[in-house]
């Protein structure tokens, strides 16, 4: 058997938990302008509510660890920076080095192509010492190998640089069977 | 409660599918839920974290059992309120035999949020203290009333009981903190 004041606590908690009707808020609202020690009860009880469930939230709840959503940009900005360093590489990586260069004495052309990656592209040779005949070497013939040369042409037309190479036989054989 | 919108049901089945992205989604969702069931059963703000995430290894190995994708809060809410029991026993066994896990040192309960003065926290503490103090048949209901906000017939469906008898825990409960605080808390 419920009291009055049982009663009370029962209209108290519903209206604090939003859970009265309008005829028991009107109610309440009744009681508490009629009664001044029911308006103090009834304030203890809502702010207790209200102090426990502040205390409640910030100690149990987590603030959610979402992630950010990205923007379009936040999103592309990645791939677009990976692939802009991929091509600056790329580009230091094919530039020529000049200090690498040989001398560049008539061989205007030759030194646009090293230091520009847009002129047309000469061939150039490499300037060859005459050998001293003293450190010539005999002419030695060996077993299973044949003379070829490789003709490079020089600055001057008619100038040549011929390198004699002495490569080794090789024949092929027809593979019969895995094995 | 038993719909959460057309969303749901989907974020849950992408979920199953093994999306995970979805189910990311859904512990951000829903962690805090998961959070309050736990502190509902135990009182105690020190094991949540832990227990919360004994509960979300539950969720993913029986996340295919899940028939009705709209009941995920009901679902969610039965696997943490299991867990935190059967940690709860467990617990209750072990200080049965090595000492009273009342008398453990609680570490401190403001996590995030930094107290604007030390008195707030000292406040702060004997409310917690006050509500770990009730009988958890009061401090269940009352806990997802104020954590989740969950009306009357949203708290007797997950619990099992019926409105009247919700409402009467509410009261008693406020009762007992009130009677509590009274002379500790100036309110």
């Amino acid at each position: 058997m419920s009291t009055p004041a049982d009663k009370l606590e029962h209209l108290f908690s519903r209206v604090i938990d939003a859970e009265a009707t309008p005829d028991e808020r009107e109610l309440l609202r009744s009681v508490l302008d009629a009664d001044a020690d029911t308006r103090e009860l009834f304030e203890q009880y809502r702010e207790l509510d209200a102090h426990i469930g502040r205390a409640l939230r910030q100690s149990v709840h987590t603030t959610p660890a979402l992630r950010p959503r990205l923007g379009v940009w936040h999103r592309i900005g990645r791939p677009l920076a990976v692939a802009a360093a991929a091509c600056l590489a790329t580009f230091f990586w094919l530039q020529p080095r000049v200090a690498n260069q040989p001398p560049t004495d008539g061989s205007g052309p030759a030194q646009a192509a090293a230091t520009n990656l847009f002129a047309p592209w000469q061939q150039s040779v490499d300037v060859v010492e005459p050998v001293p005949s003293a450190f010539e070497r005999p002419e030695v013939e060996l077993r299973g190998t044949e003379k070829d040369w490789i003709v490079v042409p020089a600055d001057q037309p008619g100038q040549f640089m011929i390198i004699e190479v002495r490569r080794v036989r090789t024949h092929t054989v027809a593979v019969q069977q895995d094995f | 409660m038993t719909v959460d919108g057309d969303w749901l049901p989907r974020l849950v089945q992408q979920a199953q599918r093994g999306d995970r992205v979805a189910a990311d989604r859904l512990v951000a969702d829903h962690n805090n839920c998961v959070r309050s069931a736990v502190y509902a059963v135990t009182g105690r703000v020190d094991v949540v974290d832990d227990i919360a995430q004994q509960v979300w290894t539950r969720v993913w190995e029986r996340l295919g059992t899940l028939r009705e994708p709209s009941r995920l809060r009901s679902w969610l809410y039965t696997i943490a309120r299991n867990t935190a029991l059967d940690v709860s026993i467990a617990g209750r066994q072990l200080a049965a035999r090595e000492g009273s896990l009342e008398a453990a040192p609680q570490p401190a309960t403001n996590r995030g949020v930094p107290d604007q003065t030390a008195a707030s926290g000292e406040v702060r503490r004997m409310l917690l203290q006050a509500v770990q103090s009730l009988p958890a048949t009061y401090r269940e209901p009352f806990v997802l009333r104020h954590l989740e906000e969950w009306s009357y017939a949203e708290i007797a469906d997950v619990l099992g009981l019926t409105v009247e008898n919700v409402e009467t825990r509410l009261v008693r409960a406020r009762r007992m903190l009130r009677e509590t605080l009274a002379d500790k808390v100036k309110i």
